[in-house]
């Protein structure tokens, strides 16, 4: 059975700091895994390259079995690989469904299609059971845990593994 | 539903009504004070100060929103026509290529400062500093100082139609608020350019690649600077290297897109908002004159009248927002 | 701050001065406000005061003309005794003046400024013309809407006025630098002259180093004259005065056409003690404070008065004539004077303060006794 994921021999250095020297780690489907360290373990960093955000010094990354060199977040998210942040990934000044689109807008080209990012953001919130008054309001003016939701529900739009 | 989504549409209107309000409050003290302040020619008076102030100031809000910010453009705002006339007078180049050539150059410009800020990490205020220096070096030197006249292919229905009629300045002012206000509220660029300068870190990490956005604000700046430019040397008839004002243009169309509600800090700005601000700062300016204020109190009484103004403005704008939740 | 008689009072107040200077006056020393008051109370007595309710002088009643000055440079001091000339002509005559347009030089904010005022119905306009082709179309519309325009200070370039105006009143651009040339032939014989001009192609004083060129070029001496760019923030353009002559420390003759690098001249010949070497003449235009020492104390010797007072005096009067004369008294091309100012004559400026120097707002009389200097 291959798995879901293999991260093999990784390692990362930015500049003088050695960030991960030899990490290896096995993710089957289905799996929930817990990644635990002290603070400036590199546990930031070791997702961030496993979503594409940065590239390793050496190692290799295997999604079901095949290697794969991730260019970019798009790329890592466009083979399955999605993440929320610990950082507010939400831009204030936008609405609730615009952040849940952030990059992924639907677009009656060349304009927005707010419409139905509205409707499918209000059906994916209702899916998930989480109350958001309006969508269209800032994301500034929900509570903190309000936000976190949001966030959640952002990634629930795709097929993630 | 339906009604809170137009409700909602119309509070966000609203962040620029404080401004027209301030507009419009002027506009009636002006008139009682100057009952020619309304008079048709007066009223292409302020609309020829406005428009291109406005046309900058559109390019300003973008990066603004973005985080960043241009000193240059006045600059290249004043080298635009020049270059327009070295092409058609140097090169032999007909009169609208000419023109579209400076745009291009003008996006070279931004596309520079947009590099040298984002790839090589140096402070936008800083680099379009420098640009700024070396952009108003070139003009001088390529133009000896000297002012120069329209070239002969450009005159007659291009002149006019590009700045020198009567409306013409503020048509062009006119299409170009309304087109970026929905790249700005109703695009996917808009969208990316808020939230790069809204929340960088979190568009980065959503995939917006900004540094494409930010390039390219500062390349539509520059081009929007460009234009404005050449449409200004069509209107006044002669090509000044003193056009640029030093930091006048540059300043004015910050100021004007500031009063009109974009905030300095990024995240969050109005096309219409900067356009109406210049209409304030035209207004201010060309009222004052009417009613005879000379040179030196003259600047007094901008200021306070600006500062005024913005105190108004911010006021207002906290009054919506409490009446808002 | 003592009691004056009150028909002394009475008298100043005859003068209609601004509160400020009227109280300066009632407080001033005994000599300054005594004569002042005597020529105000013979000033009562005579009929060439206000008789009938409006009339000035000898002229019938007008109504509260407004003249626009659109300026190039509106907070340049060179332009404060203008200033003063034309809110002393408008006191005279009754009527007023604004003084606008840019302050940086931007032709754009002086056409807006005179479009602004053609709207707002000027009944005259005094321009400084400094591009040739901006300002044709406004004074165009100027004239056509009944308003006389005349220019001042500066009329285009010297072969084309570039407007319609009706006349212009200033100096003789070209021939005051035609002069500068000719008076420093008369010291130098050959060699290298440098020119100095701050903002090259600007036309209120391009035309004065164009006019020095050709008087040297048509002495047929073997000079070799350079033009040389310094700056219009004076303190630029000393050094960059400053580097030339470090570059050429034998340059036979150093002229300026306009009043900083004139000033900047006296400055680096003092400071490189350039009169000991090969220097044979220094020269240059305008009368700030800085200039007139050097040419006392002998490293400049000569500047040219511009008498900007007049500038601003003229104009007024001559759109007053046009307008209470229905147009029969038309403006006439009047040159406001090229006067040298050598050692010789130079003690008076710099002790003098006055408003026809712009150097105090006070009104004086100034007294001059003895011969009049002539050659």
């Amino acid at each position: 059975m291959t798995e879901a994921l293999q991260v093999e021999h990784v390692a990362k250095r930015f500049g003088a700091l050695t960030a991960l020297r030899d990490v290896n780690l096995r993710l089957d489907k289905g799996e929930v895994l817990g990644l635990i360290g002290d603070n400036g373990a590199g546990k930031s960093t070791l997702i961030k390259i496993i979503c594409g955000f940065h590239r390793p010094d050496s190692g290799r990354i295997l999604v079901d079995g095949d290697e794969i060199v991730l260019r970019s977040v798009d790329h890592a998210r466009s083979v399955g690989i999605d993440t929320v942040y610990q950082d507010l990934a939400l831009v204030n000044e936008l609405s609730v469904y615009h952040n849940m689109f952030l990059n992924r807008e639907l677009v009656h080209w060349p304009l927005l299609n707010n419409r139905a990012m509205r409707k499918r953001a209000k059906a994916h919130l209702d899916d998930m059971g989480i109350k958001i008054p309006d969508v269209s309001i800032e994301v500034a003016k929900l509570s903190g845990g309000q936000r976190q939701e949001i966030k959640v529900a952002r990634y629930k739009g795709c097929v993630c593994k | 539903m339906g009604f809170a989504r137009t409700a909602g549409e119309a509070l966000t209107r609203r962040r620029e009504a404080s401004v027209a309000v301030v507009a419009i409050g002027l506009m009636i003290y002006f008139q009682l004070s100057a009952p020619v302040f309304l008079t048709h020619d007066n009223l292409v008076n302020i609309a020829q100060a406005a428009a291109p102030t406005a046309i900058v100031a559109v390019g300003i809000v973008l990066l603004l929103v973005s985080g960043e910010i241009d000193l240059s453009v006045g600059m290249v705002f004043a080298l635009a026509p020049f270059l327009m006339r070295y092409a058609v007078d140097f090169y032999g180049v007909p009169a609208i290529p000419a023109i579209l050539l400076a745009f291009v150059l003008a996006a070279g410009i931004g596309f520079v400062n947009g590099f040298i800020s984002i790839r090589l990490r140096v402070p936008s205020f800083v680099t379009t500093l420098g640009t700024f220096y070396f952009l108003q070096g070139v003009v001088l030197t390529t133009s000896h100082a000297y002012p120069a006249e329209i070239p002969e292919p450009a005159r007659g229905d291009i002149q006019r139609w590009l700045g020198a009629g009567d409306w013409a300045e503020l048509t062009w002012c006119l299409i170009i608020v309304g087109v970026f206000h929905v790249v700005l509220t109703r695009t996917r660029w808009g969208l990316h350019t808020i939230s790069v300068g809204g929340n960088l870190l979190g568009a980065t990490e959503a995939g917006i690649k900004a540094t494409r956005i930010k390039i390219g604000n500062f390349m539509i700046t520059s081009v929007l600077g460009a234009f404005a430019g050449i449409m200004e040397a069509f209107r006044v008839n002669t090509i000044d290297p003193n056009l640029g004002g030093g930091t006048g243009v540059t300043f004015t169309a910050i100021s004007a897109a500031v009063i009109g509600g974009t905030a300095l800090a990024g995240g969050s700005g109005t096309v219409i908002g900067a356009f109406l601000g210049a209409v304030v700062l035209a207004e201010l300016q060309n009222g004052f004159n009417l009613i005879g204020i000379s040179a030196n109190p003259f600047f007094l009484v901008l200021g306070t009248a600006i500062l005024v103004s913005m105190v108004a403005n911010q006021y207002l704008s906290r009054l919506r927002r409490a009446g808002r939740t | 701050m003592g009691k004056s008689h009150p028909k002394v009072t009475e008298a100043v107040d005859t003068l209609d001065l601004n509160p400020v200077t009227r109280r300066r006056l009632l407080t001033g020393t005994g000599m300054f406000s005594a004569s002042l008051a005597a020529t105000a109370l013979l000033g009562a007595c005579s009929d060439k005061q206000q008789s009938a309710a409006g009339e000035i002088g000898n002229f019938p009643k007008t109504p509260k003309w407004k003249f626009v000055f659109v300026n190039h440079v509106t907070t340049n001091p060179f332009f404060t005794p203008t200033q003063y000339g034309a809110e002393d002509a408008c006191k005279l005559l009754g009527v007023g003046y604004q003084w606008t347009g840019s302050k940086d030089s931007i032709v754009a904010e002086m056409v807006n400024a005179t479009n602004t005022a053609i709207t707002g119905k000027a009944d005259g306009l005094a321009l400084a013309v400094v591009d040739k082709s901006a300002f044709k179309a406004p004074v165009d519309q100027a004239l056509d809407a009944g308003i006389p325009v005349v220019s001042y200070n500066a009329d285009g370039a010297r072969d084309d006025p570039g407007t319609n105006r009706l006349a212009y009143i200033g100096q003789g651009l070209y021939e005051s630098g035609y002069e500068l040339g000719r008076r420093a032939l008369e010291k130098v014989t050959g060699g290298d002259v440098v020119g100095f001009i701050a903002t090259p192609g600007q036309l209120n004083i391009q035309p004065r180093i164009d006019g020095a060129t050709q008087a040297i070029k048509d002495s047929g001496k073997p000079i070799n004259f350079t033009a040389v760019a310094t700056n219009a923030d004076i303190t630029k353009g000393l050094s960059i005065i400053d580097a030339y002559v470090q570059g050429h420390p034998n340059v036979a003759g150093m002229l300026a056409v306009d009043a900083g690098s004139t000033q900047s001249i006296g400055q680096v010949v003092e400071k490189y003690k350039m009169r000991d070497k090969g220097l044979k003449v220094a020269g240059g235009f305008d009368l700030v404070p800085e200039t007139l020492a050097a040419i006392k104390g002998g490293s400049l010797d000569y500047t040219i008065d511009q008498q900007p007072y007049l500038q601003g005096f003229l104009p007024v009067l001559a759109l007053y004539f046009y307008k209470i004369s229905g147009g029969l008294l038309f403006p006439a091309e009047t040159n406001t004077g090229l006067l040298f100012v050598t050692k010789d004559g130079v003690e008076p400026y710099q002790t003098t303060k006055t408003r026809y120097e712009g150097s105090d707002t006070a009104k004086k009389l100034v007294d001059r006794s003895g011969a009049i200097p002539h050659p």
